[in-house]
């Protein structure tokens, strides 16, 4: 596959680090947390190489240029808004959660409403750009950002105060059976690579094939971030004292100190690296939503100016949502509500990989 | 012209959207000067029940140049019923606003630890803006003694606290640093005790004394470790790498300058057998200082006798932690980390800790006899 494909991939599995995968892990710490994520290692990559050996059959078309070509539209309609509306929400998660974050460590004197509002502004010029733009910024964020957390990952496990005894504990629990919440936290590292439902537009090329190899590059990669989401909080805050921790990464940033560096407290340089690259992960997700969104919701006689304004109306609903849910949930219900999300999800991309097969078995008729 | 029209247009946009941008009142921002740092805060208690906790503030004193101001620091002070309560108070009695994002150092008085210290570790946690790499440590005879303290040595834009616990100052094997979040996690987990330093003040507050310090256990007792011991605790934490020893020989008297130590421990439990703890040292060294001509062939039995030095300085410490149920070492996380988890391990390790027998290793090797023999 193209370099593109893993950008989409990396920044699910590094936006997450923040967000509520971890907290969601930890809160299963004595309850088979380890075993999940052994099992949603190779679930996640199984899933990653059915979505892009998929697409690879159809070069330069997303799933609703697919769908209508192969199924009837009574059937495509509600697949396609059911999913867009599924994308929608894994994007509000990393927005809420990241406004949270903000007020809680950047700006805390600034109105909750209006942080969100800020970044809704930008990601709204960001969502309307053509994929490819998308892709660009993409992967020139990452570019910058993806040395300075190596380093950060690196300091993590080399500081002095790591302590591997509080690992080892923790690593006791190996033998607890797995719970189905961490199993779809963890895996839900791995499913970026299903943001192709709309990025396969971009990748034309017919000989690009995923091989065998780039997944084992995947799997290698997925392992270091999982096992650095869980067990670097573990060393570093100890084995009890991490579950009262409202987000495990911050405080383990926190714990970190660059003696020499240019800013000493790692934590902000943390969380500014955070923001760019959870922006990225929400300008991935609502791209995705609302280009699904357009591909069913085309009312031809709304216009102004030559111009059709359905992706316009449709932001406007992502804000009001997105603003009202801000003002409405509290920091516990959202990774309450982000665990049945994550639940819910696994599901239905297993149920998708079942929408593939039916779709190929027409392709193939 | 239409196309004229539509730029304006653009224009109008975006001037709103920076406008919308310029009214918003939130950041709350305050320029430098109208900001007084804290440097390091000091929770002492008082036996008053109504107002348990005397908080002290040391402030940095602004100042237009370097050159004419000395280290010039004022002292904010105030009792009450929680710290927060304390510096609501205290915020009022000074003209800027208080900024704690460069509280390095938190000070507790010794009496705090007696009491539920717990509930103002929570405090400094919960706040976000006291940087959890925030050193802690016990002041004697009070927190607010060192805090006021202002050795001579200081510097005009340093702090004396941060140079003795910031490790690109002083080095030394008798200084525990001890980190806000490394003190929070010894707190909340079964199996380890936390361990502070001890600063005393002297001298007419003119000097800090930094060499002992004092390990806390769950039952809120205490333990005032010395200077061999704390350098022996630093030794086993593999927190230090040099360190000097006295080595009392039949015939010659001599210190060690140990370069490279290396410490790991077993914990063998068997049924109905003592528990053992299987300690093996690793050190190399130079001889630094002798009080007779040292012979470079007999080395060998200098560093037996070195080994044999060491090896009893760490029982008597250890021996020591374990008769007062201290556990600053983390025996206890070892003991759950090599056992599949039962639920009663915390227990379990209570119940054996007592009856651990020590078998201790210390392999020293002497290198040198310096540069003259």
């Amino acid at each position: 596959m193209s370099r593109y494909f893993y950008y989409l991939v990396f920044v699910n599995m590094i936006a997450n680090v923040v967000a509520s995968v971890p907290k969601i892990l930890l809160l299963e710490k004595t309850e088979g947390a380890i075993l999940s994520m052994v099992l949603a290692l190779p679930l996640g990559l199984v899933l990653c190489y059915i979505v892009a050996k998929f697409f690879n059959r159809f070069p330069g078309k997303g799933l609703p240029e697919i769908m209508k070509k192969y199924l009837p539209r009574w059937f495509t309609f509600p697949i396609i808004i059911l999913i867009a509306f599924g994308w929608f929400m894994a994007g509000m998660i990393t927005l809420i959660t990241y406004s949270f974050l903000l007020k809680r460590f950047l700006t805390p004197d600034m109105p909750l409403v209006w942080i969100t509002a800020i970044f809704l502004l930008f990601i709204s010029y960001g969502i309307l750009m053509k994929t490819s733009s998308v892709l660009y910024t993409v992967e020139f964020v990452l570019v910058c950002c993806l040395p300075v957390i190596f380093i950060i990952i690196i300091k993590a496990y080399t500081t002095a105060e790591m302590e591997w005894d509080f690992v080892k504990e923790s690593m006791m629990y190996v033998y607890r059976l797995p719970t189905f919440s961490a199993l779809a936290a963890s895996t839900y590292l791995l499913l970026g690579g299903f943001n192709l439902i709309i990025f396969n537009r971009f990748f034309t090329k017919r000989k690009q094939k995923i091989t065998l190899l780039q997944i084992l590059f995947l799997g290698i990669v997925a392992f270091g971030s999982l096992f650095t989401t869980y067990f670097v909080p573990i060393g570093l805050n100890g084995f009890e004292g991490v579950e009262t921790i409202s987000y495990p990464w911050i405080t383990t940033s926190d714990a970190l100190r660059l003696e020499l560096g240019i800013i000493e407290r790692v934590l902000f340089v943390f969380l500014i690296l955070y923001l760019a690259v959870s922006f990225l992960s929400l300008l991935i997700h609502w791209h995705v939503s609302l280009e699904l969104f357009r591909s069913v919701i085309q009312i031809k006689r709304l216009k102004w100016k030559e111009k059709n304004l359905v992706p316009y109306i449709i932001i406007g609903v992502f804000w009001i949502i997105s603003l009202q849910l801000t003002k409405y949930l509290t920091e516990h219900q959202l990774t309450i509500y982000t665990s049945y999300f994550f639940d819910g999800l696994l599901i239905s991309f297993i149920a998708m990989v079942g929408l593939f097969w039916f779709i190929l078995r027409r392709a193939k008729a | 012209m239409k196309k004229r029209l539509k730029g304006t247009w653009r224009a109008f946009v975006i001037l709103f959207i920076v406008g919308t941008l310029l009214i918003q009142s939130g950041c709350g921002f305050k320029d430098i000067d109208k900001r007084i740092f804290v440097l390091s805060i000091g929770v002492d208690h008082t036996d008053n029940e109504e107002k348990p906790y005397r908080v002290i503030l040391k402030l940095s004193v602004p100042s237009g140049s370097l050159k004419e101001s000395g280290a010039e620091y004022t002292y904010l002070i105030k009792e009450s019923e929680s710290i927060s309560t304390a510096i609501r108070l205290l915020k009022t009695e000074t003209d800027k606003e208080l900024d704690f994002g460069h509280a390095k150092v938190i000070l507790f008085g010794e009496e705090i630890l007696h009491h539920d210290y717990r509930e103002i570790m929570d405090f400094f946690l919960r706040r976000r803006d006291i940087q959890t790499v925030s050193w802690v440590g016990v002041g004697k005879p009070s927190a607010e003694d060192v805090l006021t303290a202002e050795p001579n040595s200081e510097m005009a834009g340093s702090h004396a606290l941060f140079n003795y616990f910031d490790q690109n100052g002083v080095e030394s094997q008798l200084i525990v640093t001890t980190y806000l979040f490394d003190f929070r996690r010894r707190v909340l987990e079964k199996g380890i005790d936390p361990i502070l330093p001890i600063l005393i003040a002297k001298e007419n507050n003119k000097r800090i004394d930094l060499n002992k310090s004092i390990v806390v256990n769950d039952k809120n007792e205490v333990l005032t470790l010395n200077e061999k011991q704390t350098a022996i605790y630093n030794l086993l934490t593999n927190n230090i790498e040099r360190l000097d020893i006295r080595v009392h020989n039949e015939d010659v008297n001599f210190t060690v300058a140990i370069d490279t130590a290396n410490v790991g421990y077993q914990l063998i439990t068997e049924q109905k057998k003592k528990p053992i703890i299987e300690m093996d040292v690793e050190m190399i060294g130079i001889i630094q200082e002798a009080d007779m001509i040292t012979n470079p062939e007999k080395l060998r039995a200098y560093s037996n006798a070195t080994s044999k030095t060491v090896k009893k300085d760490v029982l008597e410490t250890l021996t020591q932690f374990q008769k007062n149920e201290m556990d600053p070492i983390g025996f206890g996380v070892r003991y759950k980390a090599t056992r599949l988890p039962n639920n009663k391990r915390n227990q379990e390790w209570q119940s054996l800790y007592p009856e651990v027998e020590f078998k201790i290793n210390v392999n020293a090797t002497l290198k040198s006899t310096g540069v003259i023999e």
